[in-house]
């Protein structure tokens, strides 16, 4: 009787170390989540290579009667920092174009043939984007992972990553990143404000996969604030061949409107 | 006296031929005098209008580079700034503390772009004053995250008193923040400029563009005399620079000049004003169609009340250690008076076109009634009236025209004028306005001068007729057969 329940004590304390130490070995923390971000990040910059897509934008709002739709071609040099965009619709707006070097950027009207210089953080016409999301990802470097928790979003089990920040200058003061568990892409990023509430939610529903780069094709960004209000931008023709270096230029942007 | 007599007789007798002189003559003193005194309304009302929103005459705003190397709008600790203000020893009417919210305000599906000032209400008596309300009340229940908000503005949003509102706005460092408020109050839309404008609590405002308690972006003063606006800033200028490190004013209209900072009395120029971040997310749009002068003029406001650029701010500024710069009412005005003085200027052209065609009009009349009047001047020669006389006689009918004219014409533009204001307008920016009407401000150096050249200029176009009439030889003007 005695032997019996020493070694039920045994196997009990035996159970509870080996699953103590598996959970541990198997368990995440803040620091590695944050390099998961940056592979996220590493994913989606096309360092090596340039990377040219159509981009098409369908922007709701209660105000409007219908959605209203834009098109651009995109330039990347990930590289470089540098990228250039160029309107195709509508009509009106067509030639128009904008040039990110760094963190300057420029626009540039057809009409009054002029660049005026444009910050990141602006929404682009009309739309819930802004500049800054057509850059390169940087959510590795612009935010700490805080916290996380398990979950589930959909169908896929995810890990909720509370993320702060790192200076006043990032455009949300907070985010919650939803990374699938399995292969670390990023499918929902919730953006709050400073004052912690939800600003702007988005999803990234459908993935490209070409070589080890993930390409979100289709991004949703729904204004929190104003119901109805959101986002649909989706990337097409996409193609990572060389860019000519004349193209990152305002003089290229002016030629074409020539 | 006679040769009046003569002359008033004249006038009389030809109705007809000097009621169309009068009204030529009258329609050029009708014209300037209506345009002077719109103006002047305008120019008025735009100063008063100003006055009133930005709460003084003279604004100090300062500028702080961050540890990132941002720049920032924000004034620390006002105790430098107000003893430099009793130093100084300008007369000051106020001096008041606001920030500038730049963004947009929510509710629900409803979203609009807003200015919100951020204020402190103990001090604002005289914004409490003229900012009169349809619905609610500056004092019952004004919590911290009150807010009033102008009747069209709540008109849009479908907003009442008591309703929670959300703003969405950019920090000082532009990241993205969103605080909500309740309405306490809706303003009556005296001003569509002001009705761009919602008012909120200081400290509240400065929380929300991630500010410490106290701290604040611009120190306004209400100068007892607007007068001496430039005057006091010049004063306060030199003396602020003493202690602490100011940016001088651009003396030249264009603000891409290069700006000076004095540094106890050190000067430093940089050739490029960098521009900071103050907070907002711009939105605003024109002002009412008013065209590109109005885009300036919103330029220049933002820049000079704070609201978006910071002029001045030096790429010098050093981590921690603030750049204060001065702007006045006056810089504001820049670009109204500019619009005003073209308005002036093609107004005055076209009283000088009128007065050219009044001219030739009076002379060649004045020619016929010499014809006319052939065997009459005659007449009155050979009775013994001098050459001199007759000259006059046909000066001081030149000179009832041009008084009879120019007085007219200055009486119906004040009726014209005066009646107008009780008219409400549409259509026109109520920046120029005053409680949504125009003003007309007589000019009496503008009348005096108006009543003074028709009356001289009358006279020099008739003096060639006036004056062969008198030469004419008395036997030779009798046999004619005019």
């Amino acid at each position: 009787m005695m032997n019996t329940f020493k070694f039920a004590r045994r196997l009990l304390l035996a159970t509870a170390f080996f699953t103590i130490t598996s959970a541990s070995a198997f368990a995440i923390t803040n620091e590695e989540l944050q390099e998961k971000l940056s592979l996220s990040d590493y994913r989606a910059t096309f360092s090596g290579s340039d990377f040219q897509a159509t981009i098409k934008m369908v922007s709701t709002d209660p105000t409007f009667t219908e959605p209203k739709v834009r098109e651009y071609t995109q330039f990347r040099r990930d590289g470089n920092d540098a990228m250039v965009m160029v309107t195709l619709l509508p009509e009106v707006d067509k030639g128009q174009g904008k040039l990110r070097i760094d963190e300057n950027m420029w626009s540039y009207d057809p009409e009054s043939r002029n660049f005026t210089h444009t910050t990141l953080k602006e929404n682009i016409e009309g739309t819930d984007v802004k500049n800054n999301d057509m850059k390169k990802p940087t959510i590795a470097t612009d935010y700490t992972v805080v916290g996380f928790k398990e979950g589930k979003l959909g169908a896929f089990d995810v890990y909720i990553i509370d993320l702060k920040a790192v200076n006043e200058e990032v455009p949300y003061a907070f985010q919650k990143a939803y990374m699938r568990k399995d292969n670390f892409v990023l499918l929902m990023i919730q953006s709050y404000s400073l004052t912690d509430r939800l600003l702007r939610t988005t999803y990234y529903p459908t993935y490209s996969k070409i070589d080890d780069k993930y390409i979100a094709t289709t991004t949703i960004y729904k204004d929190e604030l104003v119901a109805g209000k959101q986002t649909t931008v989706t990337m097409f023709n996409i193609s990572l061949a060389p860019i000519p270096d004349t193209v990152f230029s305002k003089a290229y942007i002016e030629k074409i409107n020539k | 006296m006679i040769v009046r007599q003569i002359a008033l007789r004249n006038v009389l007798r030809q109705k007809r031929r000097s009621l169309l002189l009068i009204a030529a003559i009258a329609f050029g003193a009708f014209a300037i005098t209506l345009l002077t005194g719109i103006t002047g309304g305008i120019e008025g009302n735009t100063r008063g209008n100003l006055t009133n929103l930005y709460g003084g005459h003279l604004y100090i705003r300062g500028v702080e580079r961050l540890e990132t190397g941002t720049l920032i709008q924000v004034i620390r600790d006002e105790t430098p700034l107000v003893a430099a203000i009793d130093e100084a020893g300008i007369e000051v009417e106020s001096v008041l503390k606001r920030t500038s919210i730049r963004g947009s305000l929510i509710m629900g599906s409803f979203e609009s772009s807003a200015t919100i000032m951020g204020v402190d209400w103990k001090e604002e008596a005289l914004l409490k004053e003229r900012l009169p309300l349809v619905s609610g009340s500056f004092d019952s229940g004004m919590a911290e995250n009150s807010i009033i908000i102008p009747e069209k503005l709540a008109l849009k949003l479908k907003a009442e008193v008591g309703d929670e509102i959300l703003a969405r706005m950019t920090t000082v460092t532009n990241q993205n923040n969103v605080v909500n408020f309740i309405v306490a109050g809706i303003a009556k839309d005296t001003s569509d400029y002001a009705d761009a404008y919602s008012y909120a609590d200081l400290d509240y405002t400065a929380k929300a563009l991630n500010l410490q308690p106290g701290e604040f972006q611009s120190l306004n003063i209400l100068l007892k005399d607007a007068d001496s606006t430039d005057a006091a800033a010049a004063i306060l200028q030199e003396t602020m620079a003493k202690t602490l490190t100011v940016s001088v004013r651009p003396t030249t209209t264009d603000p891409t000049t290069s700006t000076t900072v004095a540094t106890g009395g050190e000067t430093v120029t940089s050739p490029v004003p960098a521009t900071g971040k103050t907070g907002g997310m711009g939105g605003m749009g024109g002002m009412g169609g008013m065209g590109g002068g109005m885009s300036s003029l919103r330029s220049s406001l933002g820049t000079v009340a704070g609201v978006s650029g910071v002029p001045g701010a030096t790429t010098d500024a050093a981590v921690g250690k603030p750049i204060y710069s001065i702007s006045t009412i006056n810089d504001m005005m820049k670009t109204v008076d500019n619009l005003l003085s073209i308005l002036d200027s093609i107004g005055k052209a076209a009283f000088g076109i009128l007065l050219v065609i009044t001219m030739v009009g009076i002379g060649n009349t004045f020619r016929m009634m010499l014809l006319e009047r052939t065997k009459e001047i005659g007449t009155m020669r050979a009775l013994g009236m001098q050459r001199k006389e007759v000259l006059w006689v046909f000066l001081y009918e030149a000179i009832f025209l041009g008084l009879a004219g120019s007085l007219a014409g200055i009486l119906l533009a004040f009726v014209i004028g005066f009646a107008s204001q009780l008219l409400p307008m549409s259509g026109i920016n109520s920046l120029f306005l005053l409680r949504g009407h125009i003003s007309f401000v007589i000019d009496y150096v503008m009348v005096a001068i108006v009543l003074a050249s028709l009356i001289a200029l009358s006279v020099i176009a008739a003096f060639s007729p006036s004056r062969r009439a008198s030469l004419l030889d008395p036997a030779a003007a009798l046999r004619s057969t005019h």
